[in-house]
């Protein structure tokens, strides 16, 4: 633990005029010892979480953290399941991603979307234009460090759109956990949003030519500002 | 912290219960409420929205430079 390091330091430089000789770093402060601190700690280096998961990878943190990693069919279940054990998955998850450091870059991320029909896309821009930006509802919302992961097929249809999300503040850089831990799409530089973050329209709405396997798309490409 | 553990661990053996793992990946492209359009998103804050006009109007000052 870091704290008695500091009391003792700091106890030592009141009693006497000598400057404290150890006095550790503040990513000491965040020091894991288990993979279940990560629910009381904040701000903690996703390296280190990382490094602690990959450690315990039986402990019921990195397995909820894993089925985010996995994204298939139980995480697209509990996203949104109104079952009791899906909305303890969902509390844990929340928790998890807030208390990791945030992701600082000037770079970018991405995200694609898919829809079933040009319709529902329209009515999902308009929907944001009307109101000038989005607010993440859900537990966290994924994006990409890269614009060729977001383009791609998995995240981006024929009826899709790509945002580019600037400025961004809150995103959590989770690439690094889901290659320790052995997720199964380490290779997506995932980010995620905490819920609530809010997204602004910085531009009108562009098109943008994505030519994947000899097909040309073209998708609304939206700058966002996260505010 | 371990009451909390073991409701999270008992949560997760029910989920890996109901949701065997090996599901097919991206079984139907629709799977996220907002792109199927039944779940509106909520509304941003004032102060989001006054910060996007704000910047919007800043970018088309500078374009219009």
């Amino acid at each position: 633990m870091g704290e008695p390091l500091i009391y003792a330091s700091l106890k030592r430089c009141l009693l006497s005029d000598s400057r404290p000789t150890v006095f550790p770093s503040m990513a000491s402060l965040h020091r894991l010892h288990s993979a279940a601190d990560l629910l009381t700690r904040s701000r903690i280096p996703v390296a280190h979480a990382a490094a602690v998961l990959a450690r315990e990878p039986n402990s019921p943190i990195t397995r909820t953290v894993k089925l985010w990693g996995d994204d298939e069919r139980p995480f697209k279940n509990l996203i949104r399941a109104n079952t009791a054990a899906a909305r303890e998955w969902r509390r844990m998850m929340g928790r998890i991603v807030l208390h990791l450091e945030c992701y600082r870059s000037d770079e970018p991320v991405y995200r694609g979307w898919s829809f079933p029909n040009a319709k529902t896309r329209a009515a999902f821009i308009a929907s944001i234009q009307r109101r000038g930006g989005f607010v993440n509802g859900r537990i966290g919302m994924s994006a990409s460090r890269t614009k060729r992961v977001s383009t791609g097929r998995p995240f981006l249809n024929r009826f899709g759109l790509l945002w580019e999300i600037r400025r961004h503040r809150l995103a959590r850089d989770v690439s690094p956990i889901f290659r320790a831990i052995g997720a199964k799409y380490p290779r997506q530089r995932e980010v995620i949003f905490p819920r609530g973050c809010e997204f602004v329209l910085a531009e009108s709405p562009r098109e943008l030519r994505v030519v994947r396997g000899g097909q040309t798309l073209r998708v609304p490409y939206l700058v966002l500002h996260e505010v | 912290m371990t009451d909390e553990l073991q409701k999270l661990a008992k949560a997760l053996d029910q989920i890996e219960r109901r949701y065997p793992a090996g599901g097919k990946r991206y079984s139907t492209i629709v799977e996220n409420p907002y792109e199927a359009g039944y779940m509106p998103f909520p509304m941003p804050s004032k102060r989001a929205v006054a910060a996007g006009r704000r910047l919007r109007k800043h970018q088309s000052q500078s374009a219009a430079k």
